[in-house]
């Protein structure tokens, strides 16, 4: 795309995408939003910048092997968490972490780490899928 | 209530101008208004976590969509035959015949049963130490839902990326 004003609105709205993303990542068990609003919104954050400012410019960072890593390891770790609850609580997706003071960022459990692994895997697969669908930019 | 009807009217005004517009790139933007009018009602019935959810999704449609219309060049979409036509609208009676005989069993609206929303709404804080409720939902009472979920997006990663990467 070779709209400045489109280029110059991308690179000012990145941070803003990406920091509300990891505010809904982060609050999702107090407040509205959770992993797979904040996930879905870093993806947007990162694809906007993709789109505007092309695939070659920032194939450093965003890539696909990248966007395969962190979808893995994100997915994973929502496995682990809930495989976790075998040893360390009753069952398989059980609450195994203290559940803190309620309205307090230090509380739900496994719930907030359930947020953070799933916004992992979400961002991460919304990419790949964008990044394997359109290859040529 | 009347500003969700005066909704549900823009509603199907923007789906039938997406599913009737000559131009391609005209039915996109006419279905992420759509959208937007999607979410605006899900905050209207007071569920923010589904509106913020629809309002990023259908932004993230509407940029894979409008990039895939510029890229394959503004077609006008080919004329429906009167076959076709006749086709649609006999299995369109037909579906709402259906609707209208499966919601009348329904209970009314704005008065659910609530048998298990009860047990989730009553003490789920106390419970989870989440909260949003629909957080606590989510990963705590239907954490298998949203672990499946996950998988699933991932296997979709997957599938995409091993076919995109045959046709090379």
């Amino acid at each position: 795309m070779n709209s400045k004003t489109a280029k110059i609105i991308a690179r000012t709205f990145f941070s803003f995408s990406l920091l509300f993303g990891f505010y809904l990542m982060a609050h999702g068990h107090i407040s509205h939003g959770a992993g797979f609003a904040g996930g879905v919104l870093i993806t947007l954050a990162f694809l906007q910048v993709v789109i505007v400012l092309g695939k070659d410019a920032v194939s450093g960072i965003i890539n696909r092997h990248n966007a395969k890593l962190v979808a893995v390891l994100g997915t994973g770790a929502l496995l682990l968490i809930a495989a976790l609850g075998y040893f360390y609580g009753n069952s398989f997706l059980s609450n195994y972490i203290s559940t803190g003071t309620p309205f307090t960022i230090f509380s739900g459990g496994t719930a907030a780490l359930f947020n953070i692994a799933l916004c992992t895997g979400t961002a991460g697969c919304l990419v790949l899928i964008y990044l394997s669908i359109f290859k040529k930019g | 209530m009347i500003s969700i009807q005066v909704l549900l009217v823009f509603m199907i005004a923007s789906a039938a101008i997406a599913v009737e517009a000559n131009d391609l790139f005209a039915s996109v933007i006419a279905l992420g208004v759509l959208g937007l009018e999607l979410s605006l009602a899900c905050l209207l019935l007071k569920s923010p976590d589904t509106a913020i959810i629809l309002l990023v999704l259908e932004m993230i449609a509407l940029a894979v969509l409008a990039k895939a219309v510029t890229k394959q060049g503004s077609k006008p979409v080919r004329d429906l035959d009167p076959l076709s036509s006749v086709t649609f609208i006999a299995f369109a009676v037909l579906f709402v015949t259906i609707c209208v005989k499966a919601f009348a069993g329904l209970p009314a609206f704005g008065s659910p049963l609530m048998k298990l929303g009860d047990i989730y709404a009553s003490g789920a804080v106390e419970k989870t130490g989440a909260s949003n409720i629909v957080a606590a939902v989510m990963f705590n009472f239907r954490g298998l839902d949203t672990l499946i979920a996950a998988m699933l997006l991932l296997l979709t990663a997957i599938g995409i990326v091993h076919i995109t990467d045959k046709k090379e």
